[in-house]
């Protein structure tokens, strides 16, 4: 017989500090800010997880700066960083703080009856939304990634639905969509195993983990393997699968079924950082940047990267400025081009009115072609497209191939000051 | 500023053999003990969430802060030495050690909600705010932010009518709080809970 009391579970050390969860900060991290302007939320609603969750989107709002600091802010909380004022970022800074932006930037809602509802992106209630949505999501994630480690996962193979918070008016349905979503009720819990599909087809977001409605106060509480054989759903000794593999790979086969507006309305939206085959849509990453990052370090790469077409903002804007018009040019950036751009306006930027371009900075590129603030004609081929982010005035110079219908990069600077070009 | 919480066993086990011999996975046996630590504090945390608050006493808007606590508390590694929970909420750090708290750069003071409607709300998206000044010790200061019948003083400054305000913050130059003995669960309830997930993973065939 092993002496059981002999393990004293007494080595529990509570520290101040340590890191956040690798998981949670991936989860936000991996986003990209994205302009809603070609699919609403029904739209998205079709669109594969997998890409949902690498999109930093709000429904109707069309601004970067606001997406970009909705993105950095969240990422800050996540990471627990200080910001620049050194502290930390909590609720009531971030829904001030985009509230200030909404405000600056004239994004309030048509309709005035619409002032101050969720559908106002300047409403505490919809900022607010955002702020507990988006943090929770990548907590739970979190969660849910430690839960289907295998170790983890034997231990407490099973959760229990149930109440976590408080709400004023809950929905009283769950347990109905719990069972049409395939959960058992026993002994009138909610409960399923870890890795059952029930959870994601509970879900109105198709993810398995919390929240499963908007302004849910429901959530899951792990059951251990004791509780989960004496509630028979497994055998004694019964191994369980994780699941995030599988579900991994449903994510990126899940988008087969979308139509060809989707498919194109994605390529708008991202460019090169998708790519759609047989019905497919899989996530490339920041590809500009990390095409920018291999031209460095390796002086013989060639390659071009494609960001979409002509957004209809771009065609108009550029129609105004007496560009020729737009409509279906692909914009192209060669690694020749990004390299002079290294050289001209990174490490050897002489020009005291610019700043140097750095890595990070070719990520606001594809908003300066689908978005631009304004567009300037040069010469009959060349036009120059600029764009305001947090601050910074991007200015990106392209030439026009009729023959191709493609608008390639030729050179790309960001100004603290003065006239756009020299 | 997360909170860290370790455990880990392998001093308490030193010297027992037999142990020593059942345990050539440690990693799982310190998943199982994490997980428990995990569930432990997110059901001490919910049941926090859903007890009486001081602002729910007076009425206020309830801000479910023990829900997010426990939705930011995850086991957040695994190893053959021990697993670790981390309570990624700085303000949670603030209820365990207490402290004091001064405005951050470029600012002079915290406000500290005096009504409902100010209750989880930054100042700063309240509209038509306006500071209340009184003299203390000899000199000239802000004590509040508040609305009501707006005057012009006599140097041409728009301030509150006296008699007419409504506080709505107080203002304050630092905040010294004490720790709150219950943010977390009684440590001895946490290990009487390690120690039956222990003897129930050992226990498995």
């Amino acid at each position: 017989m092993i002496a059981l009391e002999e393990i004293r579970a007494q080595a529990i050390d509570i520290e101040p500090g340590g890191e956040a969860s690798p998981f949670a900060v991936e989860s936000i991290r991996r986003r990209t800010p994205v302009l809603s302007r070609y699919l609403n939320s029904q739209d998205w609603k079709l669109i594969s997880l997998a890409l949902r969750q690498r999109a930093q989107f709000s429904s109707e709002v069309e601004n970067f700066r606001l997406m970009q600091q909705i993105q950095r802010r969240l990422e800050q909380a996540i990471s627990q960083l200080r910001n620049e004022r050194g502290v930390y970022v909590n609720e009531q800074q971030f829904v001030a703080e985009m509230k200030k932006i909404v405000e600056e930037e004239g994004l309030g809602p048509i309709d005035p009856r619409d002032i101050g509802t969720l559908k106002d992106i300047g409403s505490e209630a919809r900022l607010r939304l955002i702020w507990r949505f988006q943090t929770e999501q990548a907590n739970e994630y979190a969660r849910w990634r430690m839960a289907n480690d295998p170790d983890v996962l034997n231990a407490f193979p099973a959760q229990e639905f149930k109440r976590v918070a408080v709400r004023r008016v809950p929905r009283l349905n769950w347990p109905e969509r719990f069972t049409a979503a395939g959960g058992r009720i026993i002994h009138g819990r909610m409960i399923d195993l870890v890795n059952s599909t029930t959870w994601e087809n509970l879900s109105v977001f198709g993810q398995p983990w919390p929240p499963f409605d908007y302004n849910s106060g429901m959530g899951l509480v792990s059951l251990s393997r004791r509780e989960t054989e004496s509630l028979g759903l497994l055998q004694p000794g019964e191994k369980v699968t994780p699941r995030y593999v599988d579900f991994n790979a449903q994510l990126e086969a899940s988008v087969r079924d979308l139509s060809e507006r989707y498919q194109n309305a994605l390529k708008t939206l991202f460019g090169d950082q998708i790519v759609i085959e047989d019905g497919a849509a899989k996530w490339q990453g920041n590809i500009i940047a990390d095409l920018y990052d291999r031209v460095l370090k390796n002086p013989g790469l060639q390659q071009e990267l494609s960001l979409g077409t002509a957004t209809a903002s771009t065609v108009q804007k550029a129609r105004e400025a007496g560009v020729e018009d737009l409509t279906g040019y692909r914009m192209v950036i060669r690694t020749d081009e990004m390299r002079k751009i290294y050289k001209k306006r990174g490490i050897e930027e002489a020009d005291p009115t610019q700043a140097v371009i750095t890595q990070n900075d070719w990520e606001a590129l594809p908003f300066v072609w689908r978005d631009p603030d304004s567009v300037q004609i040069r010469r009959p081929r060349n036009f120059i497209l600029t764009k305001r982010i947090d601050g910074t005035l991007y200015v990106a110079e392209w030439i026009r191939n009729r023959e191709n219908k493609t608008v390639m990069l030729r050179t790309f600077w960001k100004k603290k000051a003065g006239p756009l070009t020299r | 500023m997360a909170v860290e919480i370790e455990v880990d066993l392998s001093d308490a086990i030193k010297g027992v053999e037999d142990l020593r011999s059942q345990l050539a996975n440690r990693r799982a046996l310190n998943a199982a003990l994490g997980k428990r630590a995990e569930v432990e504090l997110r059901a001490h945390f919910t049941d926090r969430e859903q007890g009486p608050s001081k602002a729910s006493s007076r009425g206020w808007p309830k801000q479910h802060f023990w829900a997010q606590i426990a939705q930011a508390t995850t086991l957040t590694e695994v190893n053959d030495d021990g697993a670790t929970v981390t309570i990624n909420d700085p303000r949670f750090a603030q209820k365990v050690y207490g402290g004091t708290i001064k405005p951050g750069a470029g600012k002079k003071y915290l406000t500290i909600p005096a009504i409902a409607q100010a209750y989880g709300r930054s100042a700063q998206i309240i509209e038509g705010l306006k500071p209340i000044i009184r003299m203390i010790a000899g000199e000239r200061r802000a004590v509040a932010l508040g609305k009501g019948e707006t005057v012009i003083s006599k140097k041409g400054n728009p301030r509150l009518k006296p008699g007419t305000e409504t506080i709505w913050y107080w203002l304050v130059k630092s905040v010294t709080q004490e720790p709150d003995p219950q943010a977390l669960p009684p440590m001895d309830h946490l290990k009487e809970k390690l120690q039956d997930e222990a003897k129930e993973y050992l226990a498995r065939p």
